[in-house]
């Protein structure tokens, strides 16, 4: 049972990161900010990793 | 101005895209080695964890079993190392054994990686290195330096607070990724649950009649140079305290019991739910400690560090300190021998569970020789036997 | 000024006896009796106090029976009763070694003034230093294993035994306090000391056993306890 609700999660985990992550890449697209969109690199890293299941 | 606009935007990604690939490959690389390591012509044979529990088939966790058995009726032993990856003298002390051993009497059984999920990772904010290595003649041998936990890609997410099975009681969280917190194991459970319960399978189903689990810890930490027993283990582990205190070891080892109520560790549970005496050995790692300087694979290796000394002059160390630090010949030297005592001392004190072998260095042939010499080329060594952990 | 003047000159004059080698045995250094083979001193108490103080020793080391005897032989005389103030293996070492010496022995760290039996034991041991994991598991605390151990101390004198107060497990039972205490309650109700060199490194055992005047017998190490049970 707890094997199956953490897998279930996990994948949700994964969609929700995947949700962010375009939109973060929308508004690092949208933005005339360079200093917005630098931070906007940055903040993808973690949801880069996580969504290549490498960290 | 758009275009220059668009031109820094872009050139910033790129570059932090070269820096998601660089990391990314760094991570991948420690997810996917494998750790050589040539068997004696002795051994018997290797089996797989899910060999003896099914529900581990196809994990990170299906770990080698490596099986040495003389034939001849006597005792039989299980070393078990990295239950801990970030104390990696337990798995060097394994494959030390692995590598020379012939059992003469009895059997001895060997598990490496009892965590191998753990071991592909580090802990985060810790600025651990990735691996570590060991000079030998024939050049570097090396392993993976791990976290103390397993990683979050085999199992996740952790509960809220985790509730050991089946005792009932309550830990950290992430307690929930640390085999020595989940023993005797759950078979329907998270990965490490059925980790720890394949290996309870595997002491059960060999018929173990002692494990020993080596483990590192910080010189802050109390139960330091010191092996834990199982109270049925108390006679022999008094007793192999007293004789490497005497005979061997410059620094005590000293011998505690396994607190009844405090469950999930080997020492308690193996001893609780299967039929062999559960001993758990420490020994001082100095980068474990939280006043440590630069935390690299030196440190690591050679055990020294001026703000541990220095901590120790003021006497806030449970373990003496010095110059000379705790160096990883002497961390696995005390492992080995402390291996030997107990199962020297066992088999006087349980005469149909005696067991004899050949090959391991001592105690002062590891201080002298260092590591290196025993352990084999995997390049050189006949195909059929080289594993991989 | 007077009194201090007084006190000064008996202490002064008491601590010249010690330096001479005069003087009562029960309350001044004796030889130390070293055992070639065993590595085991034995130092009577050594005492700068007046002469009430040494007294009070000796009639309490005469009313424990065999005590200074056993002490000036560097031996401790078997059957063993022995029992841990602070739930240590320590008690279990000691049964290993008197059971491999042949000695009667027994080992019980649940034992209580009331169900003490004495049987014919001849020494009660009673080693101190304390174990959290022990404790714990026993789930017990440092003050009530004090107070098991001074009930079990004080039945064993009723019946004569000799109580050895020992510290055999070196620098790692001298920590905290609990340990303090655990040293502290087994060692001023003890006839004798037993304590191995680690345990006495910083000298601590033998500046009590001076000031409080009792015998100690000090060993290598935990193994060579064996060679002082007889």
């Amino acid at each position: 049972m707890l094997v199956t609700i953490n897998f279930v999660i996990t994948c949700l985990y994964y969609v929700i990161a995947l949700f962010f992550l375009i939109a973060i890449v929308r508004v690092f697209i949208k933005t005339k900010n360079v200093q917005d969109a630098m931070l906007y690199c940055l903040i993808m890293i973690p949801f880069v990793l996580r969504l290549l299941r490498l960290k | 101005m758009k275009d220059k606009t668009n031109i820094i935007k872009f050139g910033f990604a790129a570059i932090v895209l070269c820096a998601v690939g660089i990391a990314g490959y760094l991570f991948h690389e420690q997810r996917v080695y494998r750790e050589p390591v040539v068997v004696s012509e002795n051994i018997t044979e290797v089996k797989k964890l899910s060999d003896y529990y099914d529900g581990v088939k196809g994990t990170i966790n299906d770990c080698n079993i490596y099986i040495f058995d003389s034939g001849v009726p006597g005792g039989t032993m299980m070393l078990m190392g990295s239950n801990h990856p970030e104390e990696p003298t337990g798995v060097m002390a394994c494959n030390m054994f692995i590598e020379n051993l012939k059992v003469t009497q009895g059997r001895i059984i060997v598990v490496t990686r009892v965590n191998t999920s753990g071991s592909t990772c580090t802990r985060p904010g810790e600025a651990y290195p990735r691996y570590f290595t060991q000079d030998t003649e024939w050049g570097e041998k090396k392993w993976r330096m791990g976290d103390r936990i397993g990683s979050p890609l085999d199992s996740w997410p952790d509960p809220e607070v985790y509730i050991h099975y089946p005792s009932g009681l309550n830990l950290a969280y992430m307690d929930i990724r640390n085999t020595n917190r989940n023993w005797p194991g759950k078979p329907d459970g998270l990965l490490t649950e059925r980790t720890c319960y394949a290996l309870m399978e595997c002491i059960r189903q060999e018929g173990v009649d002692m494990t020993l689990d080596f483990h590192e810890a910080e010189l802050e930490y109390p139960v330091e140079n010191m092996i834990v027993v199982h109270q049925k283990a108390a006679d022999v582990g008094a007793m192999v305290s007293m004789m490497l205190t005497s005979q061997t070891f410059d620094v005590p080892l000293s011998v505690d019991f396994s607190p009844e109520a405090l469950h999930g560790l080997t020492h308690r549970e193996v001893g609780d739910y299967s039929d062999a005496a559960s001993y758990l050995a420490e020994v001082a790692e100095p980068m474990l400690d939280r006043i440590r300087g630069i935390t690299d694979e030196e440190l690591l290796m050679s055990g020294k560090d001026r703000f541990v000394m220095e901590a120790g002059k003021h006497g806030l160390l449970y373990s003496p300190m010095d110059e000379n630090g705790w160096p990883i010949e002497k961390r696995v030297a005390r492992h080995v021998e402390t291996a030997r005592k107990i199962m020297e001392v066992n088999g006087t004190v349980h005469p149909d569970q005696v067991i004899t072998f050949e090959g391991i260095p001592s105690y002062q042939e590891i201080l002298d020789n260092g590591c290196g010499p025993y352990y084999h080329d995997p390049s050189t060594a006949p195909a059929d036997r080289v594993f991989y952990d | 000024m007077k009194k201090i003047t007084l006190a000064a000159a008996i202490g002064t004059a008491a601590l010249m006896m010690t330096a001479c080698g005069g003087g009562d045995t029960a309350t001044t250094t004796a030889a130390a009796t070293e055992a070639a083979t065993t590595a085991a001193t034995t130092e009577a108490a050594t005492t700068a106090a007046a002469a009430d103080d040494a007294a009070e020793t000796e009639a309490a080391a005469d009313a424990s029976g065999d005590a200074s005897a056993t002490a000036e032989e560097g031996k401790i005389t078997g059957p063993f009763i022995i029992t841990s103030c602070g739930q240590t293996p320590g008690a279990v070492m000691l049964n290993m070694m008197a059971q491999q010496n042949g000695i009667e022995s027994v080992a019980d760290n649940a034992v209580t003034a009331d169900t003490f039996d004495p049987g014919n034991a001849k020494t009660l041991i009673v080693t101190a230093g304390t174990s959290g994991k022990g404790m714990g598991a026993a789930g017990t605390d440092v003050n009530a294993e004090i107070a098991r151990c001074e009930g079990v101390i004080a039945k064993a004198k009723e019946a004569g035994l000799t109580v050895v107060g020992a510290h055999i497990e070196g620098m790692a039972r001298r920590t905290d306090q609990a340990d303090q205490d655990s040293i502290d309650c087994v060692m001023s109700n003890a006839d004798v000391m037993l304590v191995i060199d680690e345990s006495d490194s910083d000298g601590w055992f033998t500046n009590y056993a001076a000031e409080n005047g009792k015998p100690i017998i000090k060993v290598k190490d935990a193994l060579s306890i064996a060679e002082v049970m007889q």
